[in-house]
């Protein structure tokens, strides 16, 4: 399941992809509701392939965001790698959950997260707290499952052509 | 990713403590040292392609827009156009000559010359940028000649000043954030203040001023030049709420910028001519000049 240069592609080239749209500037009347896809990827790839997505890949993502939104370096990092941590430790049957359960449990985690990355911005620079990030939260609690489903297509893909090929 | 690979039988809690220590100490290593700022030019340049495909659905659309906007649009748009056009003409005019004549009643009283400016237009990249800060990305970089502390105005008045640059693309904060201040002067009795962001883009606070100050609503705030990064007299904001008693000793006193921060596209940067001086003299003689006046700041 891992280790493999197709699941290389997929993983990088989802995350790569969603870090694109994470930074893209929605339009003025969406952008309250704009979802952490970027989150949304790393939390689905670290539920998928605990042993190759974690913490550490959380923590890449979150730097990388860091860097590109030219806040201060580590505040987004630290948020990512807590988020999932909570996914790892918190979660860890996360991917026998229902559904529903799923997007609440996203809710949760994505809400602590925003949070903490207004807490440090505040901390270290002169923030002030934006309720508008509820609604992001809740526009990731929508898209989860629809991400589960499209990602998890291409895992399925992934294992039916793995399969063929080892027969 | 290496530190995956190197850690991948840890228990998630090492990793974490691992991953929150690291980034904790990047912070504040940042805070502290900056590195940021050091690293920006590398990393703008490797990360560049990135804010380039990002920007495209944006450049796309409005690509789009252009090419399905109608004849009758065009027409009208060009009629507009031109009655501006003809307007603006008509009011130039009476600039050159108003020009000439302020020129020489500052040589009559021994003020320096203040000689024009030069501006190019930038466009905003529409990428997404901290959202608990007020901050643009622009299209131009170091090698268009852009600096850090550059002034930036859109067509109503002053947007904010560069505070990052790389080659390519350089970062603006706005007038409206927290941690931006302009120093400004009333049109209307040259009192001056300085206008402090407050984190929404329509609102400006200036601080500070004392509670008999003579500030109504409506009036037209302008840069004062003092701060030395603004040129002076363009247009900051209007002030939209005063009130001489809130509980601190000072006036509370509101204001909105002129330009509309929230629908920016297009911003001009400026290279203003007297800053090109060398040793800075110009700047100097600018503040000796308010001194020899006798005009004192109001603080």
């Amino acid at each position: 399941m891992y280790g493999n240069f197709l699941t290389f592609v997929m993983v990088y080239g989802s995350m790569l992809l969603a870090l694109i749209l994470n930074i893209m500037a929605p339009p003025p009347v969406i952008q309250h509701f704009y979802p952490n896809i970027l989150l949304l990827t790393v939390m689905f790839w670290s539920v998928k392939i605990p042993r190759m997505v974690s913490i550490g890949h959380g923590f890449c993502a979150g730097l990388m965001l860091d860097l590109l939104v030219g806040s201060t370096l580590g505040i987004r990092a630290f948020a990512f790698s807590l988020m999932l941590y909570m996914l790892a430790s918190a979660f860890s049957k996360f991917e026998t959950y229902s559904m529903l359960q799923q997007s609440v449990s996203v809710v949760i985690i994505s809400l602590t997260g925003q949070i903490m990355t207004f807490w440090l911005e505040h901390m270290f620079g002169l923030a002030f707290i934006d309720y508008h990030m509820i609604l992001s939260c809740v526009s990731d609690m929508i898209l989860w499952p629809a991400l589960w489903v499209s990602l998890g297509f291409l895992i399925r893909f992934r294992h039916v052509r793995n399969t063929n090929s080892e027969n | 990713m290496k530190q995956q690979d190197q850690y991948r039988g840890l228990p998630v809690a090492y990793r974490f403590i691992i991953a929150a220590l690291l980034s904790l100490g990047l912070v504040l290593a940042d805070t502290s040292l900056h590195i940021s700022k050091e690293i920006r030019v590398p990393v703008d340049t490797i990360l560049g392609p990135l804010y380039s495909v990002a920007n495209t659905p944006a450049v796309a659309a409005y690509a789009a827009r252009q090419q399905l906007r109608t004849r009758y649009q065009l027409v009208e748009d060009n009629r507009r156009l031109q009655e501006t056009l003809m307007l603006l003409k008509s009011e130039l005019l009476k600039y050159g000559q108003m020009k000439q004549e302020n020129e020489k009643l500052r040589a009559l009283l021994g003020s320096p010359i203040q000689s024009d400016s030069r501006v190019e237009v930038a466009e905003i990249m529409s990428v997404a940028t901290d959202p608990f800060e007020q901050r643009i990305v622009i299209n131009k970089g170091k090698l268009a000649g852009v600096y850090e502390g550059q002034p930036l105005i859109g067509e109503d008045g002053i947007v904010g000043q560069i505070t990052d640059v790389s080659p390519y693309m350089s970062r603006a904060l706005l007038i409206s954030d927290r941690n931006h201040s302009v120093p400004v002067r009333n049109v209307r009795n040259d009192i001056r203040g300085i206008a402090g962001g407050t984190g929404f883009v329509d609102m400006l606070v200036i601080d500070d001023l004392p509670r008999n100050v003579d500030i109504r609503v409506g009036d037209l705030l302008v840069t004062s030049g003092l701060g030395g990064k603004f040129p002076r007299g363009y247009p900051v904001a209007r002030v939209v709420e005063y009130s001489p008693d809130n509980g601190t000793g000072f006036a509370e006193v509101k204001a909105r910028p002129v330009e509309d921060l929230s629908r920016l596209r297009y911003v001009l940067l400026m290279w203003p001519a007297e800053y090109f001086a060398p040793d800075g003299q110009n700047t100097g003689s600018q503040s000796i000049d308010f001194v020899k006046r006798g005009v004192s700041l109001v603080r």
